[in-house]
């Protein structure tokens, strides 16, 4: 936990200074013990801790778009397999040799695929920050397993 | 010909002090989740900034989460745009990122990085190597971080904070 003196800039922006002297002159903060700045949310002009949930659907989302990035950086090495095969379909051509002779690459997409779709659930039935940071390892760790 | 700095030893700084061009501080830090610089900065100045953990290499024991540098020892939600390129043992990836203060690192990094004041813009990016977090032994970044704010004075360097406690050195020169 931090303490932090949270006050409203010249801009109107949030703002924490990590103490009180670095509050700008003439600007009344108000204290709050937080465990980040990012704890504090600006509503309706009023600076107030973020609730459980708000903190909850907030952590969701930053790792949906990390996941998001993640699988989009498995997937990139071998989408010249799919350009292939699209190409040849667009040109009339039979595929099917293509696909056997790309079938492990095509099955480890279909795996990376799936690992996306399940992790999607799993961020969206988590209850806890405790369980979204036990996914965001089991995420990371997805690389070495999807090789 | 390489030029040799005059070391100010600012570890137990308790005011900011104004590091002239040609001076570089020295911060020791043990166990601790903030670290002031307790530099004086103005617009128009520029600097290397080089932090030296002494976590142990591995690819366990260290805490996981970013690091930041909270200019003038304050956050400003939202006024920071983040732009990173890296490659751990499993993936080369990117970040871009809207935040509320300078991130520096992730986990414990080995930085070094160049620090651009002026009021107009203000920036951080260097090259960081995390280490002792899964997968990162090494992780190579590249990274960038704008202040997105023409008209704030940055006056006071500010604090490192870190997601847990840490140890290590900070190195900060002055170079303009």
């Amino acid at each position: 936990m931090m303490r932090v003196w949270a006050f409203i800039d010249s801009e109107g922006k949030l703002c924490c200074a990590l103490f009180p002297e670095a509050v700008p002159q003439g600007v009344e903060p108000t204290e709050f013990e937080v465990e980040s700045p990012d704890d504090l949310i600006l509503d309706n002009g009023e600076i107030r801790l973020k609730t459980p949930e708000e903190k909850l659907t907030e952590a969701k989302a930053n790792l949906l778009a990390e996941l998001k990035m993640l699988t989009a950086s498995l997937l990139a090495p071998t989408d010249y397999v799919i350009l292939k095969i699209a190409e040849a379909t667009e040109l009339g051509q039979d595929t099917t040799e293509l696909k056997q002779y790309y079938t492990n690459t095509l099955a480890k997409r279909e795996q990376i695929r799936r690992f996306n779709a399940d992790m999607k659930q799993a961020i969206a039935n988590a209850k806890t920050l405790e369980e979204l940071k036990q996914l965001r390892e089991t995420i990371f760790q997805a690389p070495n397993t999807l090789r | 010909m390489m030029r040799k700095f005059k070391r100010i030893d600012l570890t137990n700084a308790t005011e900011d002090y104004f590091l002239k061009v040609g001076e570089e501080a020295y911060i020791s830090f043990s166990n601790v989740t903030q670290v002031p610089l307790h530099i004086a900065t103005q617009d128009g100045t520029y600097y290397e900034l080089h932090l030296i953990p002494s976590v142990t290499g591995g690819t366990s024991g260290a805490y996981n989460g970013r690091f930041w540098l909270y200019p003038n020892n304050t956050t400003y939600s939202n006024a920071f745009y983040y732009a990173e390129l890296f490659r751990v043992s499993t993936v080369f990836n990117s970040n871009y990122e809207l935040r509320s203060a300078f991130r520096i690192g992730w986990g414990a990094s080995s930085i070094t990085a160049w620090i651009t004041n002026r009021t107009q813009y203000k920036n951080i990016r260097g090259v960081s190597d995390v280490y002792a977090t899964p997968n990162c032994w090494p992780d190579l970044g590249v990274f960038s971080c704008d202040w997105i704010d023409t008209t704030t004075p940055w006056t006071s360097l500010g604090t490192v904070v870190f997601q847990g406690p840490s140890s290590g050195e900070i190195l900060v020169r002055r170079l303009k």
